[in-house]
């Protein structure tokens, strides 16, 4: 019964304590959300020739914004694709370690960002700034020479994570 | 007993909910999407045989034409557009991957298209 008495004891006191150490991150820095401005739209391509979206490119490479209180660190990481798929065939994708670019200032440029070439296959750390993050992501498709024709789709999961101090 | 129990449940509920909320973070999903299309005539080129070196493709609609040409490396090719009024246009296609030409918007050649022809050679 004693035995009982202490591991509920110690249940309450480390629960409490990490709900309250959780609410303090609300104060100290945290990462309120992430949304999806833009896709990463390839268009239309042909068999057999590869298509390269740049990163700085507007309205076709993916591009998202994390929000938070500014001065909170996140780390950023990805869980990228290595092909697409219209439902019955893929289509091979490649994303390389310069794929990835990042701003945090208040007027974000996609075209000369804080952070230029970032490895989208590494867990990224960075600083939430007075304008959240913005973050965008180009890649490259690589059709065969007789892709069939149609649809291809895939998803690119991004996941951030606030970083307690 | 069975209040004891209950307090135990809340305890361990707390817990990790606790844990969970803590280590949590937020994602998001992107959609990443390309459309493959087949441009007109290319099945026509598709089967290269080396030993045949002349492929013809024949057109019936000429509204919007794009062609490409693989080539391989040791060879090159001449591309030949033939007009219905007898003209010929030659393009010479020395890279391995000759981008997508299209003729869209040269409403001259298109109206007047009969004949593609592709020729090719060992370099």
């Amino acid at each position: 019964m004693i035995q009982f008495v202490k591991i509920k004891g110690w249940l309450i006191t480390f629960g409490i304590v990490l709900i309250l150490l959780s609410s303090a991150d609300i104060t100290w820095g945290q990462v309120s959300g992430v949304s999806v401005v833009n896709d990463l739209n390839f268009g239309s391509i042909l068999g057999g020739v590869p298509k390269k979206i740049d990163k700085g490119t507007p309205g076709s490479a993916a591009e998202f914004l994390v929000t938070g209180i500014a001065g909170s660190d996140v780390t950023i990481e990805f869980t990228l694709p290595t092909y697409m798929n219209d439902g019955t065939y893929n289509m091979q994708m490649i994303f390389n370690n310069t794929d990835c670019a990042m701003d945090s200032s208040s007027s974000p440029d996609q075209t000369d960002p804080d952070y230029k070439n970032l490895d989208p296959w590494d867990v990224n750390n960075y600083t939430i700034g007075s304008g959240g993050i913005t973050i965008w992501l180009g890649g490259k498709v690589v059709p065969k020479l007789l892709q069939d024709p149609g649809d291809y789709a895939a998803d690119i999961v991004v996941t951030v994570t606030f970083i307690a101090r | 007993m069975a209040f004891k129990l209950f307090l135990y449940l809340i305890a361990l509920i707390l817990f990790i909910a606790a844990i969970s909320y803590s280590d949590s973070g937020v994602s998001a999903s992107i959609q990443v999407s390309a459309t493959v299309v087949q441009p007109i005539g290319l099945s026509s080129f598709t089967s290269f045989d080396s030993s045949n070196k002349e492929k013809d493709a024949n057109f019936n609609n000429n509204s919007d034409i794009q062609f490409l040409l693989r080539i391989p490396s040791e060879q090159s090719a001449i591309c030949i557009i033939e007009t219905a009024d007898g003209h010929q246009i030659t393009y010479s296609v020395t890279e391995d991957l000759l981008p997508i030409a299209s003729m869209k918007g040269k409403s001259d050649i298109i109206s007047a298209i009969k004949q593609i022809t592709v020729i090719y050679t060992e370099n």
